[in-house]
């Protein structure tokens, strides 16, 4: 699986993901990319890793009634706010509308939100099984554009060329160990990118720090 | 003791009024020919009126930065300034002006002083916002003093006409910039490993923005902290003199 950008991933090298959550509404200018993964129920906690803003197959474990709950990506487990940015990836699913099958092209999957980025793959005029991670309009001119995976390649499509694959009933997650509904509404601040509390000069920011978080190759 | 090195030049203009903050380097309506961080030469009386109080720190007796109120803090960016002005072999003035319509600094060709290329001009308010920061707020202040003595640069080998050839708006020119900020946070790195040179790029980060339209575009937040780590590499982990880094920093901007 790629990631349409973020410089870090808790991929690692354990082999393919294969839980049944995908990480959702990461935005195209979240500093870090990604969902973070700490070691400990809440924003404060240490970070382990980053799970990609396209990131698929994140087993889900215990929940808190915080909606934070153990996630398991690759090599990293740790807790992730499932409540805001994990959903299962059967609730996720889209389909191609709106693409003539004369067009060979099909839907350009492009490495930004807009049609100025460069495309990378294509997926078909009928195509399925379009995880859809997150829509948001285009820094450029405000049109919708979505963060989608598509057979392990992820990318921005257009927004209006996708339709919800409609799903049989209400499915609740459903990780090895459900635990309480999360809430529906998330009072918690963003906990990827949390401010370091620490002091306010002095020595190098350690691993937590906000700025390691950015750019840990300069830390 | 002082030393040469440290015969940066400084000074002070501190009108404090309110103001809309907006962001490091935005187009300020007293300088409407000036796009970027730096003023053309006509604008830059404008916002640096003749008779502000200029002086280079020549015996150390001087105060460094009279309105900052903080001593600890002005001896820290004094050094800064001397261990710009060597990394990056230019001996700009530096003083502050009142950026009260917004958050800004600037470089520009005109000298106040003798033996200086041009002045760096840091907005009063952009320093106090950035000296509230939770990280290692000096280091933020370095991270733009070291954007805009990187203009300086530019403008002492000719570089930004080169890197804006063609351009709608200067975003190449200040991810050039972004670039020497990141080669002089490599050289910190360094010299003192526990540097805190992450603390550059989320700097630069933050002051990205979305507008390629506008003439003024300085970059994405994730171009310019590619181009803040694209320098640190370049002097932190290739070691690179800083005439191998102009030029790489160079091919680098004409790339994107």
């Amino acid at each position: 699986m790629s990631s349409a950008f973020g410089p870090a991933t808790a991929q690692g090298n354990c082999g393919h993901p294969n839980g049944d959550h995908v990480v959702i509404e990461v935005k195209w200018e979240d500093p870090i990319g990604g969902l973070a993964v700490r070691d400990g129920p809440n924003g404060g906690a240490n970070r382990l890793g980053i799970i990609p803003a396209s990131g698929t197959g994140i087993g889900v474990g215990q929940c808190q009634d915080n909606g934070w709950c153990q996630v398991k990506y690759a090599c990293v487990s740790g807790w992730s706010l499932l409540a805001r940015f994990l959903a299962p990836r059967i609730r996720r699913l889209n389909r191609v509308t709106g693409v003539s099958p004369d067009d060979l092209e099909g839907l350009n999957v492009r490495v930004g939100p807009h049609q100025t980025y460069p495309a990378k793959v294509r997926i078909p005029y009928n195509g399925t099984d379009v995880i859809k991670h997150i829509c948001q309009p285009s820094p450029n001119d405000r049109t919708e554009w979505c963060l989608v995976t598509y057979r392990d390649n992820s990318g921005w499509v257009a927004g209006r060329f996708l339709t919800a694959v409609a799903t049989p009933s209400p499915v609740p997650s459903s990780g090895p160990n459900p635990g309480p509904s999360p809430p529906k509404v998330d009072p918690l601040p963003d906990p990827k990118v949390e401010p370091n509390p620490g002091p306010s000069s002095g020595p190098a920011p350690g691993p937590s720090s906000r700025a390691c978080q950015l750019f840990p190759n300069l830390c | 003791m002082w030393t040469r090195r440290e015969t940066v030049a400084g000074g002070a203009l501190t009108l404090l009024l309110g103001g809309t903050p907006r962001c490091a380097c935005a187009a300020d309506p007293r300088a409407p020919r000036s796009f970027g961080c730096f003023l053309a030469d006509t604008d830059f009386d404008a916002i640096y009126p003749a008779g502000t109080d200029t002086r280079a720190f020549i015996s150390g007796d001087e105060p460094m930065i009279p309105k900052s109120g903080d001593v600890d803090f002005d001896l820290a960016l004094a050094q800064t300034l001397a261990k710009l002005s060597d990394a990056l072999n230019v001996l700009p003035g530096f003083a502050y002006y009142d950026d009260y319509d917004g958050l800004n600094a600037y470089a520009t060709r005109r000298s106040r002083l003798e033996r200086v290329d041009g002045t760096v001009l840091m907005g009063i308010k952009l320093l106090q916002r950035l000296r509230k920061g939770l990280e290692s707020p000096e280091v933020a202040v370095a991270a733009v003093t070291a954007h805009e003595f990187g203009h300086i640069l530019q403008f002492r080998h000719s570089l930004i006409d080169t890197v804006n050839a063609g351009q709608a708006n200067v975003r190449k020119s200040e991810l050039q910039a972004d670039f020497f900020a990141g080669y002089f946070a490599g050289l910190r790195k360094r010299e003192r490993p526990s540097f805190p040179a992450a603390v550059v790029a989320m700097t630069q980060f933050g002051f990205g923005d979305n507008n390629p339209g506008n003439r003024n575009h300085h970059g994405t937040a994730q171009e310019r902290g590619a181009a803040v780590v694209r320098g640190f590499e370049s002097s932190f982990r290739d070691n690179k003199n800083l005439s191998d880094a102009i030029q790489e920093s160079t091919t680098y901007v004409l790339s994107l």
